[in-house]
């Protein structure tokens, strides 16, 4: 019997004339997602973050490298709106093609690292037993080294630079992602309808690519998100701390420690840089959090 | 219904509850009323959805909301009104705080799932113990010694008192949760499929159990299940609900014996007997209603065999087709109207 | 030769606390379109006895013979041709299926992938046929598996189990998720299937009264040996071994005037790990002697064509 409630009329009203689509469980996670308001403001963030990276020539109004000393140590103003730092480069120029350095870096990072330990966590999650226990032993070597020690390590032994400072972060990040993968793959082999796929004669390489990939997809999806936060924070350590990249990259991590010297009489020159690196890994673990109730069905 | 000289413990009146969800508005139950005197018990079955689990819920004030949104009912649990509305349909239901005192003391439910329903760090024992200390207020040791007595009455020796749920059984771990339930003599035991998640050979010791206790006790119990034969086995009275109506309330005798709704008929015949040979089943058609989207007349109409054009232009009331058998069909509305 | 047998067929585990005896010497015989039932209590090794079957699990030891063949030995090139002729219809319809793909790539994944088909119109002519044939509508084709109930789900199950025409189905508890009145439709188009397309099939269940309905000849399991097997009538007219009375006696009744007298079984199931040379129900039978503890008895004929593995059959 259908009892004309308020909600029930809101409801039909709002969906009056709507074309049922169909639903894939994708579609249905993405529905979920953008319902999902801390989700949306970190996408909104990082929006903004892509459009600094993409366009940054186009919205800086200076040359992030041009050095105008007679301009130094301004505070925020109508022409310099974050200031500028001690050699009169435009700190707010500098901020926008950080995004540009930082957001393509990390990708490359999380790329690299998935390709190294992603591609031997799902090895070793799919055949298990003795090619599972050699992989995952030696995840456990590296895991057993800090992660910033690790890496401030590969840099110091390699020298600074863009591809010693990814191949120092795809290092120290492996083990976690390929235990991660690994998880998510063992997750999936265990399911009732990997068996029912054996049943019908599906062989190994549809079984993993077909079946169990797309799968533990979803997982893996927001453990990338969540791996990009950290791998800026990560990049930004080590350029504080004077083993990632050269001046005068733009860089988060590297305008941030240029300023720190003048932390106490110019508080703007650490603030801003830092503001970014913040505002960034925030977004990517709000968007991280909402793809996570997105995509577990528990909460439906 | 049925007089009887028995005091009524439970007694829920036009209870109608919906959940509010973004992809619609699930009808989980939809007007149900009935009562429950003390050391009855009473059988609600019905399929997966029907709304069983949502009923025991508002009892035990334990709806989540949101989404759960109660419309509109009323339920007076042995003097203590945990759902009331008013004349304007303002619907109030009892505090958590008070209801603290309630659960565990006046009503007690055991839920389908044994393994999820104990504290995993702690000994089973002290799971006992800390509900009867909680509600007799009695010192530590007297809750212990009932605790252990509790055990012995469910079959557990009180000897594994200091054990963790894990080395129990499946089987054992349902009697623990029982014997939680039933340590403050509630007046209400709501079970909620309790024995679907065992074997048979184990169901029929629990069952045994709880039937003993229940009678010893004096407990008013609603039994939510599935299983007609677990009905036939343990209640006195019984309620087949579909899309989140009563459709035939009675006796055993007037549901066993003398079915009268297409749907009850329907699910006696999908069983396959033990005792008869047939050869082909007779299925009740269709799939099961979908609360999200209930027709405006008889929810069972497109399922059934005997619908006939005016079963689609109404919603059917539930009607005393004989001293305390109702029925929930136009068939019976009609032959009633014509005496 | 029956068209499946097999003969003394163990399926060992190896786990933590030792070896688990999953399957232990089962042997049987089915003929063509007959349709052998095993029951038992979860743990008494009837799945991976379906799955041994099927060579879903590599047999420990033991003979899988199929249409005259022993399927046991081949490895997964010879046994290649044989797949697609057993079939497997599984549990659970909401975790069999994978949720990413929609109803009609489900039903035509064998077709390509075994069938070796592909041509676009064939298969979805063939898919068309299949999902007539199951009873399933074809508007629901791209819908996916979550947004159906069980008992459509479970006929994509039987839907993809039937494509590659097979001879012998392994139907492992097809309707206990299901409820009531959708399980008899599934029941009624296994049967009707079977009918149509003279069928063989193991079916797997912990319910008697579902197993008395579709099965031909019971075998009855516990803790992975066959305690009794025989005629589906006679072990409901002559039931011998104690656990089958008491597992048939526990069931509870839809019926009023029936009075159910449950022989009481002591304790729980326990698992095959390591068992001992004896009786493994000894330890919850209530008839159960000095020989029970200390010997293991055999399956034996007791009347023709009733098999059953107990010491003191005869005196109880």
């Amino acid at each position: 019997m259908k009892r004309m409630t308020p909600a029930i009329e809101k409801f039909q009203r709002k969906n009056a004339g709507k074309t049922i689509k169909v639903s894939t469980p994708g579609r249905e996670a993405w529905r979920r997602l953008a319902r999902n308001r801390t989700a949306l403001i970190g996408m909104g963030i990082l929006l903004v973050m892509l459009v600094f990276a993409l366009l940054a020539n186009f919205i800086a109004p200076y040359d992030y490298q041009q050095q105008i000393l007679t301009d130094a140590y301004q505070t925020p103003s109508a022409i310099h709106i974050f200031g500028t730092d001690h050699f009169g480069r435009d700190l707010f120029s500098r901020c926008v093609f950080g995004a540009r350095y930082s957001l393509a870096l990390a990708l490359l990072c999380v790329i690299c690292a998935f390709f190294t330990g992603g591609l031997l966590g799902v090895i070793a999650g799919y055949f298990g037993g003795k090619v599972d226990n050699v992989i995952m032993r030696f995840m456990d070597m590296f895991q057993a080294i800090p992660q910033v020690l690790l890496a401030i390590s590969i840099t110091a032994a390699l020298g600074n630079g863009v591809p010693q400072m990814i191949a120092a972060i795809t290092i120290s990040t492996m083990p976690t992602i390929s235990k991660n993968c690994r998880a998510a793959i063992l997750n999936v082999r265990n399911a009732d309808y990997v068996e029912s796929s054996r049943s019908i004669g599906v062989g190994q390489w549809r079984m993993i690519f077909k079946h169990m990939i797309p799968n533990a997809l979803g997982v893996m999806v927001i453990f990338v998100v969540g791996l990009m936060g950290a791998c800026i924070n990560m990049m930004a350590s080590l350029s504080y701390l004077g083993v990632g990249l050269n001046p005068p990259t733009p860089e988060w991590g590297l305008i941030l420690s240029d300023g720190k010297a003048f932390f106490t009489a110019f508080p703007h020159m650490v603030l801003f840089p830092a503001a970014m690196i913040l505002l960034t890994i925030l977004a990517f673990n709000m968007l991280g959090d909402g793809l996570r109730d997105a995509f577990d069905p528990r909460l439906k | 219904m049925k007089e009887n000289n028995n005091k009524t413990v439970v007694s829920v009146k036009d209870l109608c509850v919906h959940y509010e969800t973004h992809e619609g508005i699930v009808e989980a139950v939809n007007g149900v009323s009935f009562d429950i005197k003390k050391g009855e018990c009473l059988g609600l079955v019905g399929e997966t959805g029907a709304g069983k689990t949502t009923i025991a819920l508002s009892i035990m004030n334990l709806l989540p909301h949101p989404p759960a949104h109660v419309i509109e009912g009323n339920i007076d649990l042995d003097g203590e009104k945990i759902l009331s509305t008013d004349e304007n349909g303002k619907v109030t239901e009892k505090s958590t705080k008070e209801m603290l005192k309630i659960r565990g003391k006046k009503v007690s439910m055991i839920f389908q799932d044994p393994m999820t329903a104990l504290n995993p760090v702690r000994f089973v024992g002290d799971q006992i113990a800390e509900v009867i200390q909680l509600h007799e207020h009695c010192s530590p040791k007297d809750a212990m010694l009932r605790a252990c007595e509790m055990m012995e009455k469910v079959g557990i020796m009180p000897e594994r008192y200091k054990e963790y749920p894990h080395q129990f059984s499946g089987g054992m771990k349902q009697r623990i949760v029982i014997a939680i339930a039933l340590a403050c003599k509630p007046d209400l035991l709501l079970a909620d499929e309790p024995t679907t998640a065992l074997d048979v050979t184990i169901q029929a010791q629990v069952l045994d159990m709880m039937r003993t206790l229940q009678k010893e006790q004096e407990t008013a119990t609603l039994m939510i299940t599935h299983d007609l034969g677990i009905v036939a086995e343990m209640c006195d009275k019984c309620a087949i609900i579909y899309a989140g109506q009563i459709v035939e309330y009675g006796t055993l005798a007037h549901i066993f014996d003398n079915p009268l709704h297409p749907y009850t008929i329907g699910l006696m015949d999908s069983i396959p007997s033990l005792d008869k040979d047939v050869h082909r089943l007779t299925p009740i058609p269709g799939m099961v209603a979908d609360p999200m989207d209930l027709p405006c007349y008889c929810s069972f109409a497109d399922r059934c065999i005997k619908c006939r054009e005016n079963c689609r232009q109404g919603d059917p009331e539930l009607i005393e087709v004989e001293p305390g058998h109702w029925v929930r069909c136009f068939q019976y509305q009609m032959k009633k109207g014509a005496l | 030769m029956a068209f499946v047998e097999t003969k003394q067929l163990k399926k060992y585990f190896k786990t933590p606390g030792g070896t688990l005896h999953a399957v232990d010497n089962v042997s049987i015989s089915i003929e063509k379109g007959e349709t052998l039932g095993v029951v038992g209590e979860s743990g008494c090794g009837k799945s991976t006895f379906g799955k041994t079957l099927m060579k879903l699990h590599e047999p420990t030891s033991g003979e899988i013979w199929f249409d005259g063949v022993n399927i046991a030995p081949l490895g997964p090139k010879e046994f290649k041709p044989y797949r697609s002729r057993i079939q497997m219809i599984f549990q659970d319809p909401y975790a069999s299926l994978d949720p990413r793909m929609n109803i009609r790539s489900l039903i035509a994944e064998p077709l390509t992938v075994l069938g070796g088909m592909k041509d676009k119109k064939e298969i979805a002519k063939k898919v068309d046929e299949l999902m007539n044939s199951v009873g399933l509508a074809r508007r629901l084709g791209n819908s996916y598996p979550h947004e159906l109930d069980g008992g459509r789900r479970q006929r994509i199950g039987v839907a993809r189990a039937l494509a590659l025409n097979p001879e012998f189905i392994i139907c492992d508890e097809p309707v206990s998720a299901l409820d009531v009145s959708i399980q008899a439709q599934i029941l009624n188009l296994l049967q009707d299937l079977q009918e149509e397309r003279g069928l063989t099939y193991v079916f797997i269940t912990h319910d008697m009264s579902v197993v008395k309905h579709i099965a031909n000849e019971i075998m009855v399991m516990y803790l992975g040996q066959a305690v009794e097997k025989c005629n589906s009538k006679e072990l409901f007219r002559n039931t011998l071994h104690p656990y089958s009375k008491a597992l048939l006696s526990a069931i509870p009744v839809p019926s009023i005037h029936v009075e159910r007298k449950p022989i009481p079984l002591q304790g729980e199931l326990s698992s095959p790990i390591n068992p001992k040379p004896c009786c493994r129900f000894a330890v919850r039978c209530p008839y159960a002697t000095d020989q029970c503890r200390s010997e293991e008895p055999e399956l034996r004929e007791y009347c023709p064509g009733h098999f059953v593995a107990c010491h003191r059959i005869g005196e109880i």
